[in-house]
């Protein structure tokens, strides 16, 4: 009934201050809730995509094995296709899979550099498709000076490793590997590019060069140690995580290769998606905490319109109508105050989204810890936060009104008449 | 002349008989406070017809506002039977009595009890709204209707006036608007003069008395005060909790 919601509005207005409080109060705990899922989110979403993009996909092919090897940079499981088959030809059934988006293999070995002062340098060298990795996009964003390594002997290096091997694009540089006979090889490169990621594990140590090379010169032709399968987005992992499986099944009928969604891949990962189901509830209760201001509020305006609640309820309204208007009342207060926290707490969270939250010592931590993270915050702005920080509150707020209002709702018409306000 | 008078008391007792709106039979209330337990009410007979005006009359504390709540439908006897408009009372739960009172009872209250955050005019439109609210068809021309009535009780030029920025007599006449806009059968005032001068509780009166005749509203109401009584068409003196007078006029 449109009147209740006009008699509720303008009961509002009754008490400004009153009323402004409770609503300031919802405000504050709302705008809390926005930064702080701002704040993990954008944590939580920098860290996914940072895994997702240098290390993961959307979901991962390795031989099952390869898992307990990787850290060694093991050649002897290579990925060479269902049944052997050949890598190119795993690809493209791939790639037929619904699911799949785009596909990005890598063969990934180790290399050494002996330097002038006879300090060796240890490297890891990533075989790349040039084609697959402009799809991906992420290495040529970050190539900060030079391009992209060609098929012969061309090389990009990590700014890092740049640093360590006191060289510069242009310079030659000789690595030495071992390749998948275990014999000992050298090669000679030329740099051609420098990247810059910001994260000192790929940048000390990686450097990259097309896969038919690599491929070429490990003996490991028509193979990969990693394949990275992306979809449209990271939410459909487990489906893709799925239908490779069935694939693997048809196809190779062993469980020779593995798939895994990226969630499953990394136990940081994982806790960090049951973390985010942990702050649901304690976002719950920090509203819980401002609806106090909006209950007592609503508790006190009940006991002022006692003598009004029993003329309503003679004039023929029913309990639930009386229980309609103080709810209404108390959802306005609610959502004009989620609607002010979702505006200012956006408004934080735009900022801080562009400007970073650098808290010094959280930096100074990070550095020293072996993790994929950056050292500053950096909250998200985005309108599905806004959007469910609103509908939290708002929800929060009317569904705890619904009991000051019951007992409005509850009280004797004749009682509420003779009440003596 | 004895025959004449005793015609006329039978034909006063038929049509009673035919057009009975309220009864109560034999009803006592007891009010139990803790250990205290008050008898307000000690066993009321009355049938009130429809487009009566009557006046109950008696001291402070002696039951007006307990008999005119049973009347009403907004409290339920502790022995007895209340009829109103053919529903009986005591077997209906909260919700039926909301019913009840909605389409049949408007209420006027001693302290007006307006909205105080609507205007005149919406607070005779509310009452209306919320008599249609939920039996589905809703009102027509609702706005014409609380326009009009607040002109018959004389505050045609204060539609917009809020409850503060009216005087008690002119509050008291949007509460007899509100109580009257829905047409309803019965109307209660629980000593609605009570907080006005006399001048002013005269001119209420007048307005109640003009509403009965005009649209054959029944209209209950009570008073301590004697000068209000000879306003009555029907008077019933209360005293204890017990009609101990009852006289038509
Ligand atoms: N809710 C209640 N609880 C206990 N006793 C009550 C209650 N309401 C009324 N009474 C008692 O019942 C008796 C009748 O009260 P009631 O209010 O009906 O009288 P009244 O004639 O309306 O008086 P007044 O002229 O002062 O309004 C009084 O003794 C009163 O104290
Ligand atoms: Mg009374």
């Amino acid at each position: 009934m449109k009147d209740l919601f006009k008699i509720a509005w303008r009961n509002l207005n009754r008490n400004k201050v009153r009323t402004v409080i409770a609503i300031l109060a919802i405000t504050t705990v709302v705008a809390i809730v926005v930064f702080s899922r701002g704040l993990i989110l954008g944590f939580s979403d920098n860290t996914y995509d940072l895994y997702i993009d240098n290390n993961l996909g959307h979901a991962r092919i390795i031989q099952s094995e390869y898992r307990n090897r990787e850290a060694l940079l093991s050649l002897d499981y290579g990925i060479d296709g269902f049944q052997g088959a050949g890598l190119e030809n795993m690809l493209l059934e791939i790639k037929e899979l619904e699911e799949t988006e785009y596909i990005v293999p890598r063969l990934k070995f180790g290399a050494l550099y002996g330097g002038q002062a006879n300090e060796m340098v240890r490297m890891a060298g990533f075989g790349i498709d040039p084609v697959a990795e402009k799809r991906h996009g992420l290495l040529l964003e970050e190539i900060n000076r030079g391009r992209m390594p060609e098929e012969g002997n061309e090389i990009l290096v990590g700014v890092g490793l740049l640093d360590k091997l006191k060289a510069d694009i242009g310079d030659q540089v000789t690595f030495m590997f071992t390749n998948y006979y275990q014999s000992l090889q050298g090669r000679t490169f030329t740099i051609v590019g420098v990247r810059e990621s910001g994260f000192s594990e790929f940048d000390d140590n990686f450097f990259y060069l097309p896969l038919t090379t690599v491929q070429s010169m490990l003996g490991m032709e028509d193979q990969a140690t990693e394949i990275m399968v992306f979809s449209t987005s990271r939410d459909r992992a487990e489906e893709l995580e799925e239908s490779l499986a069935i694939l693997f099944q048809e196809r190779d009928g062993t469980d020779n290769y593995s798939a895994l969604a990226w969630q499953r891949t990394d136990p940081i990962l994982e806790l960090f998606l049951e973390m985010e189901s942990i702050f649901d509830f304690i976002y719950i209760a920090i509203i819980l905490m401002g609806t106090i201001a909006v209950i007592s509020t609503l508790k006190m305006i009940i006991r002022e319109r006692i003598t009004e609640i029993g003329m309503m309820s003679a004039l023929g309204l029913k309990p639930r109508d009386i229980l309609k208007i103080f709810t209404v009342e108390g959802a306005l207060m609610g959502i004009i105050g989620s609607a002010f926290g979702v505006l200012s707490g956006g408004l934080i969270n735009l900022y801080l989204s562009r400007a970073g939250l650098h808290v010094q010592a959280y930096a100074d931590t990070i550095s020293g810890m072996d993790v994929l993270v950056e050292p500053a915050f950096y909250p998200v702005f985005n309108l599905e936060n806004l959007l469910v920080s609103f509908i939290l509150g708002a929800t929060v707020v009317t569904i705890t009104c619904l009991w000051p209002a019951r007992s409005a709702a509850r009280l004797d018409p004749v009682t509420a008449l003779h009440h003596d306000s | 002349m004895l025959v004449v008078s005793l015609n006329s008391e039978k034909k006063i007792n038929q049509k009673l008989e035919n057009s009975v709106l309220v009864s109560l039979d034999s009803v006592k209330k007891t009010y139990e406070d803790g250990k205290i337990s008050v008898r307000a009410l000690r066993g009321i007979d009355l049938k009130i017809a429809e487009g009566e005006f009557t006046t109950v009359y008696g001291p402070s504390g002696s039951g007006k506002t307990t008999l005119l709540n049973l009347i009403g439908a907004l409290d339920k006897p502790s022995e007895g039977q209340v009829k109103i408009n053919g529903s009986i009372i005591n077997e209906l739960d909260r919700n039926g009595l909301a019913l009840l009172r909605r389409d049949n009872i408007g209420f006027v209250f001693q302290s007006y009890n307006l909205i105080p955050v609507l205007t005149a005019y919406e607070n005779v439109e509310f009452a209306l709204k919320i008599s249609s609210s939920n039996n589905g068809n809703p009102v027509r021309n609702s706005k014409e209707r609380s326009a009009q009535i607040l002109e018959q009780v004389g505050l045609g030029d204060m539609l917009d006036r809020r409850p503060n920025e009216l005087s008690g007599g002119q509050k008291q006449r949007v509460a007899i608007a509100r109580a009257l806009v829905k047409e309803p059968r019965l109307v209660l005032a629980d000593e609605p003069t009570a907080n006005l001068d006399s001048k002013t509780s005269k001119e209420v009166l007048e307005i109640m008395l003009e509403m009965n005749s005009k649209l054959k509203t029944t209209f209950i109401f009570s008073t301590h005060d004697p000068m209000v009584m000879e306003y009555a068409g029907r008077l019933l003196e209360i005293r204890d909790g017990k009609i101990t007078r009852e006289e038509r006029r």
